[in-house]
């Protein structure tokens, strides 16, 4: 909840492009907190951590990939 | 070896602690499946934000980031009672147990109300899923968001009655800990939904 307050107070200022890092890497604390202590990730054997981990190498590729893709493709004429 | 294996061949009778780890390893890769689903969103908005920056600054102003940050605690809040709930059943307090799952669903019917009034908000100013990329986004990722909430409400509700009947022990508390798994993936979701909605810099 500090935390919350943190990214609420930073969002009000303009460090440019710096604000969305920012966010996230609070918002990824955060989740990494709940995910560690809340849902015990930090008790349970490392097969459970490879069902935890491989989703998010899964959501970077789909993020990573689509925009790749988006931003490198030239409109033919 | 051959009468004892046909008699439980039924897999009623899996020794409890195999059924207890991948009970919970089974809802970890479900809740695998649920991030990717939102992956979809979340690359969706990646991309329209990126080309159009100028229109998520401007659309995002008519977010109310009060009601957002009150959420957002309520929801950190009900996922620590939830936590709390799982380890006081792991030490067998069943009253101490139904009373935090109890209060984590009064956070989780508090997040919907100020939801209520977050859209009515919205549609009294007629704003609506259509306006715009960015109001289709937020409607869409809030939306479905809220969807996993009224389905974590109704885990919880009947974790609430089964442990009020006292289903759940120190020595069998699966349910209520692959229940809360479900809630905490609820609450992550939103962890990433406040900021990349309500707090454009």
């Amino acid at each position: 909840m500090v935390m919350t307050a943190i990214t609420v107070y930073v969002s009000y200022i303009n460090f440019g492009m710096l604000n969305i890092v920012i966010a996230l890497v609070i918002a990824s604390i955060k989740a990494s907190i709940v995910a560690l202590y809340f849902m015990h990730l930090k008790l349970e054997d490392s097969i459970t951590w490879v069902f935890a981990l491989f989703p998010l190498l899964l959501l970077a590729l789909l993020i990573g990939m689509t925009i790749t893709d988006t931003f490198t493709r030239t409109i033919v004429p | 070896m051959g009468d004892a294996s046909t008699e439980h061949s039924h897999g009623h009778h899996m020794d409890p602690a195999v059924e207890y780890s991948s009970s919970k390893l089974g809802m970890w890769l479900f809740l695998g499946t649920e991030i990717l689903l939102f992956g979809g969103l979340f690359a969706a908005y990646a991309i329209f934000r990126a080309k159009y920056p100028e229109m998520f600054f401007e659309q995002h102003v008519e977010l109310n980031k009060k009601m957002g940050a009150v959420n957002t605690c309520i929801l950190i809040f009900s996922s620590l009672t939830m936590a709390m709930g799982v380890s006081a059943i792991q030490r067998g307090k069943q009253k101490v147990t139904a009373i935090l799952i109890l209060i984590t669903i009064l956070c989780g019917l508090g997040f919907g109300v100020v939801k209520y009034f977050e859209y009515s908000a919205k549609f009294h100013h007629h704003i609506y899923p259509d306006t715009s990329i960015f109001f289709s986004l937020y409607f869409l990722m809030t939306g479905l968001h809220m969807l996993h909430v009224f389905i974590g409400l109704t885990i919880l509700s009947v974790l609430f009655v089964l442990t009020l009947k006292g289903k759940f022990t120190a020595k069998y508390s699966t349910p209520v800990e692959v229940g809360g798994l479900y809630w905490h993936l609820v609450d992550l979701i939103w962890i990433y939904l406040f900021p990349l909605l309500y707090l454009i810099g």
